[in-house]
């Protein structure tokens, strides 16, 4: 339901699910989102680990290093909420709209909106 | 006439021709040690030689002609000067792999020193055991799994942190011995020697150097297997990196 709900994001199923599992919870680690997805679909860490460094190039999630005694690894978390991921979508679609069809999307929206 | 003169004297001086055949004779000789020469530090020795004696016939002509320009004649000795730029290339090839790649990326924003790391004391405690100089660990800020090692001045070993992110403790542990491996059989040193000697020697052509370069990530896979006492964890690591390059 939220896959069919995201795929207008222009996003791989499986980057659409990722950045959801991130909404879900502030911040996690490649694992922690493998273990998120891994019950719903057959997946592997590797696959999480490149769509996540993909987002990350997109600007959709952020990183920071962690290290500790332990181990070093990234700390991944949305760099919007859905709601203003959403609203940055609409926007830039709207602003597009506007500059490509100028007066004829105005008038659009003008007749959409006073229906 | 005397601008001839002055391009070949060289080669009708015997005692100049002499010292330049006796050191392309050498250069040879030094090639056909260097083929049979397995220990890769020797081989690399080798390498240095046989450049050496290859090129210094051409130095000893650059040093010993004394013509450069004739008024009204432009360059009289063309040779002169397109020796000496590839001269000066190979030098700026030499001080950029040796100098400045390691330099730059001890400097580069995306590396980082691990201190205090039970990964460092790991390496640390397996470098001791082979009685070498202690390499320093280095993390690269990117999700590509990534390591390798540079041993010009002083050992590192660099892996990336989507590596660790990827691989368990003890496959990252096999990759980083080796890495380990890599510096005990000086493969750095021997990479570089092979990739001047392929942009400075004619003789390259005849020098299979993916056979070098495959026994030596032989070698340091053999050292990790060993290190670990199985080939589990090397080969789960190197799986989840062939994932990660041909994924999606």
């Amino acid at each position: 339901m939220q896959q069919k709900s995201l795929s207008y994001l222009k996003l791989s199923p499986l980057e659409a699910e990722v950045l959801q599992c991130l909404w879900e919870k502030e911040k996690m680690y490649v694992r922690d989102i493998y273990n998120c997805l891994k019950k719903e679909r057959k997946v592997a860490l590797t696959s999480i680990a490149v769509i996540l460094d993909r987002l990350h190039k997109k600007g959709l999630v952020g990183r920071e290093v962690e290290t500790s005694r332990g181990g070093f690894r990234y700390l991944y978390s949305a760099a919007k909420d859905q709601k203003e991921f959403e609203r940055t979508l609409v926007e830039n679609t709207v602003n597009t709209l506007i500059s490509r069809f100028g007066k004829t999307a105005l008038s659009y929206f003008n007749e959409r909106f006073s229906r | 006439m005397v601008c001839q003169e002055c391009v070949f004297g060289f080669f009708y001086d015997p005692v100049k021709m002499g010292i330049s055949v006796a050191s392309l004779a050498l250069s040879v000789l030094f090639f056909v040690l260097m083929r049979r020469q397995a220990e890769p530090r020797r081989k690399a020795l080798l390498i240095y030689a046989h450049l050496f004696t290859l090129i210094f016939p051409v130095v000893f002509y650059i040093f010993t002609n004394s013509c450069i320009r004739i008024s009204g004649a432009g360059f009289c000795n063309s040779l002169k000067p397109a020796l000496t730029i590839f001269l000066v290339t190979l030098l700026a090839s030499v001080i950029m792999g040796y100098l400045l790649t390691p330099l730059m990326l001890r400097i580069s924003p995306r590396t980082s020193r691990v201190t205090n790391h039970r990964l460092e004391g790991f390496v640390e405690a397996e470098s001791s055991k082979l009685g070498m100089r202690k390499p320093s660990l280095h993390l690269i800020d990117t999700a590509k799994p990534i390591a390798f090692c540079v041993s010009i001045f002083r050992p590192r070993i660099y892996v990336s942190i989507g590596m660790a992110d990827l691989l368990s403790k003890k496959e990252l542990e096999a990759v980083l011995l080796h890495e380990v491996g890599h510096l005990k059989h000086h493969s750095s040193w021997l990479k570089f020697s092979t990739y001047l000697h392929r942009l400075a020697s004619p003789f390259s052509v005849f020098t299979d150097f993916n056979s070098v370069f495959r026994q030596a990530e032989r070698e340091a896979d053999a050292f990790a297997v060993a290190g670990q006492g199985t080939a589990k964890h090397l080969l789960g690591a190197k799986r989840k990196v062939e994932e990660f390059e041909r994924c999606c």
